[in-house]
């Protein structure tokens, strides 16, 4: 087995092992109670709320399994001196970072598969449609993740596990209401606006990738929207990526950071 | 072990009759004028965190429990339109929002101002869309201006996707405002419905509208 396919299965493992299937339980849990709780209120628009409950869910549990698992996926194996042993073999440091985000992409892209799976089952439980635009969200959520999940190995190879956990909460936050920046450039002077355009470039655009309108209302997305989605995701990780192996590389595999 | 689980339970169910304690009717705020806070459809947005569609769906939930309440007791609707302005600001698309709207506003809370502004930013937002259109001029005839009324009806029933029952409606209200030519047009129409029984009636409501059409002629 190659080294990075080594690294990337054994974290897959772990994150398993770590019970993040607990998490998809208690995902179906919070979604059918959700469901049959607020359908009667809802006067006949329980289809719309079960799928915005259902993708708000799928979002907040793809965060919630991407601060368990990825925070901490440097440091344990700094301080458990697994790394030593690791970088003892020729295994680069990139190759070391790519293991770990591939490990946790497969566990973001398996939980999010077995999340959508449980919202189509209510829906047909309940004898709701569903079609292509809900299938279309829900692909663009595990975009979403994805680039959390690099954001998280980010933060984990700079700085302490509970340090990263709040950082990637807080990335998802701000990835989730940049579209309030866009209205608030607009209202600020030049030179205000151009700060904020400017952190609308770094921040993640998380709310870009949000279809949740286009499932309810049944509208497809558009190829090129596809497109330029999953170029975004694919550059905004891969960037990600090289400045976690920039950080890690400067940083001591002998415990304390 | 066992007893601390008793203990942990009792805690629990104590610290649940406390709270049934701290939420007693002398502490309770008035419903009402707990909505009478409630956030503009411009902060929602914001606060939202990029989930409008959430936003809108928790609003609405609020606006149809705010509906019940005030339905069973005092009739009383001053926060309703409101609460269908930033529903219908959150998500622009929610067609239910602005039919019930305005329904609720044009017969319940006899605010057919505020009804016809909704239904119009329901128009605007959704061009094409029937439904919207038909409640419009449905609402128009029940409670405004009969001509306005006759007229988006039948707009309405031109558009893609209408049911047959709108050209019905659009004729029958065409031709109470004497507007016999359109509504003999849109009878004709429904002359040729692959339905029997709304031939029959399109047949004798166009034999009917071609009568008074030629006395009036005569009269002329």
């Amino acid at each position: 087995m190659k080294p990075l396919t080594a690294i990337a299965w054994n974290t897959f493992l772990e994150a398993i092992r770590e019970r993040v299937l607990y998490l998809m339980v208690g995902f179906a849990c919070f979604v059918f109670l959700a469901s049959r709780l607020l359908t009667p209120l809802a006067l006949g628009e329980g289809r719309r709320v079960t799928i915005d409950v259902g993708l708000l869910g799928l979002s907040v549990f793809g965060l919630l399994i991407v601060v368990f698992v990825g925070h901490a996926l440097v440091q344990r194996e700094i301080e458990r001196g697994s790394a030593v042993f690791v970088f003892s073999r020729p295994v680069g440091r990139g190759a070391f970072v790519a293991g770990k985000y591939l490990g946790l992409a497969a566990v973001l892209a398996l939980s999010n598969i077995a999340m959508g799976t449980i919202l189509i089952g209510i829906l047909e439980l309940s004898g709701y449609p569903w079609g292509g635009p809900l299938v279309g969200a829900i692909l663009l959520i595990q975009l979403q993740v994805w680039i959390l999940g690099a954001i998280a190995i980010l933060f984990a190879s700079l700085c302490s596990p509970i340090l990263a956990g709040l950082l990637a909460v807080a990335a998802w936050v701000i990835g989730n209401a940049a579209g309030s920046l866009v209205s608030l450039a607009g209202m600020l002077p030049e030179s205000g606006a151009h700060t904020v355009r400017a952190l609308l470039w770094l921040v993640p655009r998380l709310d870009l990738l949000n279809a949740t309108g286009e499932a309810i209302h049944g509208h497809g997305i558009e190829a090129s929207r596809w497109l330029w989605s999953i170029a975004y995701a694919a550059l905004y990780a891969v960037g990600s990526l090289l400045l976690a192996r920039i950080a890690f590389s400067r940083r001591s595999l002998l415990g304390g950071g | 072990m066992r007893r601390a689980l008793v203990a942990a339970v009792a805690a629990l169910l104590a610290a649940g009759a406390a709270s049934e304690r701290l939420s007693s009717p002398a502490r309770r705020v008035e419903a009402a004028e707990e909505l009478r806070l409630f956030p503009s459809g411009r902060f929602l947005e914001t606060a939202s965190l990029g989930f409008v569609h959430a936003a809108a769906d928790w609003t609405w939930l609020t606006a149809v429990q705010y509906y019940g309440r005030h339905h069973l007791s005092d009739r009383d609707y001053p926060m309703a339109n409101h609460l269908f302005e930033v529903t219908t600001r959150l998500d622009p698309r929610f067609r239910t929002a602005y039919i019930f709207g305005g329904l609720v506003l044009s017969e319940d809370a006899g605010d057919l101002e505020g009804a016809r502004r909704l239904l119009a930013s329901g128009a605007r937002a959704n061009p094409g869309d029937w439904q919207i259109e038909f409640h419009r001029g449905f609402m128009e005839t029940m409670r405004g201006d009969r001509r306005i009324g006759a007229a988006q009806m039948a707009r309405a029933s031109g558009m893609a996707g209408a049911a047959p029952y709108t050209k019905r409606m659009a004729a029958h209200a065409l031709s109470k405002i004497g507007r016999r030519e359109a509504a003999i047009r849109l009878w004709e129409e429904l002359a040729r419905d692959p339905d029997e029984a709304i031939r029959a009636i399109a047949e004798q409501r166009l034999a009917d509208l071609r009568q008074a059409e030629a006395g009036a002629q005569r009269r002329r």
